[in-house]
């Protein structure tokens, strides 16, 4: 009964598109930032910050982007 | 995520549902660990989708900058730990809106409740506590956030280079570090120092002088034997740590 609740509940939020089109606002926001400090890294002379951008350090980069987004703002059309 | 977990419980009081799945014999306690399961599947699920996008675009940008990618140098355990660490940090987050939701059965308020929690209340707590004295700094640790800082600033690990030789030199940069020139070659960390106690893993062989940017990591020696360690990817993410030496 247990497994049927959570199935239901799972369909009821995942059948419709709005929360993937906010995951995929997640992914767009982390992919224009990441661009971003790319371009800065690569035109601001005297700044060599790579680390945060390159493998393997840019998994710190992706983990503490998804806790600064715990209130959840791109997911806000959900509302 | 606290929208999500808010807009999931609360829809089911607004829309009169939960009365009518307790009218179907259903016990509200496996309503609400269903629930619970959920919200846990979205923070999988939105921690993945950055892991996934920065992954992807760190095999680029490793090209451009490095003309190669050292897939070697990722610990899949570390990674896996790490996300976990992750997921767990947000859990706090969720279960506050649950709270919420449960007391005022209300969707507006459990959401502008938890997100006025995590950005006003614990930032002003965490800019006023040094003021107030050292009892309150203790608090600040204890907070959601403060569990997310410890927590996350464990995932540095992550960045930190596997030796792919058996012996370098101390004065040869490590390529996961930027290019900055080091200061000194004294170590930061005592043995044994609280510091190296909460990072084990955090480059014990660490290098640096006063400061540093080890992926993100700014670490500063103060003059009163302070080691301080803000953990911040370049404004995304920022959370300070204080610890004595």
């Amino acid at each position: 009964m247990f497994w049927n609740i959570v199935r239901l509940e799972m369909s009821k939020t995942y059948q419709r598109l709005l929360p993937w089109i906010c995951l995929g606002v997640v992914a767009l926001i982390v992919l224009a930032i990441s661009t971003a400090l790319f371009l800065y890294n690569m035109l601001v002379p005297g700044y060599h910050n790579t680390s945060s951008l390159t493998w393997p350090g840019s998994f710190v980069f992706g983990l503490n982007f998804a806790l600064a987004i715990r209130p959840g703002t791109p997911m806000v059309p959900m509302l | 995520m606290i929208i999500i977990t808010g807009i999931v419980f609360a829809q089911e009081y607004s829309w009169g549902t939960l009365r009518l799945w307790l009218s179907k014999g259903i016990a509200r306690t496996q309503l609400f660990v269903a629930k619970g399961v959920l919200a846990i599947f979205t923070v999988l699920l939105i921690v993945g989708v950055c892991l996934l996008s920065v992954a992807l675009l760190s095999l680029f940008f490793s090209i451009q900058l490095q003309h190669k990618v050292h897939l070697e140098q990722l610990d899949v355990l570390q990674l896996l730990l790490a996300y976990l660490r992750t997921i767990y940090a947000l859990l706090p987050y969720a279960a506050l809106t649950l709270l919420l939701v449960v007391l005022t059965r209300s969707g507006i308020i459990a959401v502008g409740g938890a997100i006025a929690f995590s950005t006003i209340f614990e930032g002003l707590l965490k800019s006023l506590a040094p003021r107030l004295g050292s009892g309150f700094m203790h608090i600040v640790f204890y907070l959601p956030s403060g569990l997310a800082s410890t927590l996350s600033s464990q995932n540095f690990a992550l960045a930190i280079c596997r030796p792919r030789q058996a012996h370098t030199s101390p004065h040869r940069r490590s390529p996961c570090l930027g290019s900055r020139s080091t200061h000194s070659s004294s170590s930061p960390w005592p043995s044994g120092s609280s510091a190296s106690k909460i990072w084990p893993r955090c480059r014990p062989d660490y290098s640096a002088g006063d400061e540093d940017i080890a992926a993100g990591r700014v670490v500063s020696l103060e003059a009163s034997g302070k080691v301080r360690v803000t953990v911040g990817i370049e404004g995304v993410f920022e959370g300070v740590l204080c610890c004595i030496a």
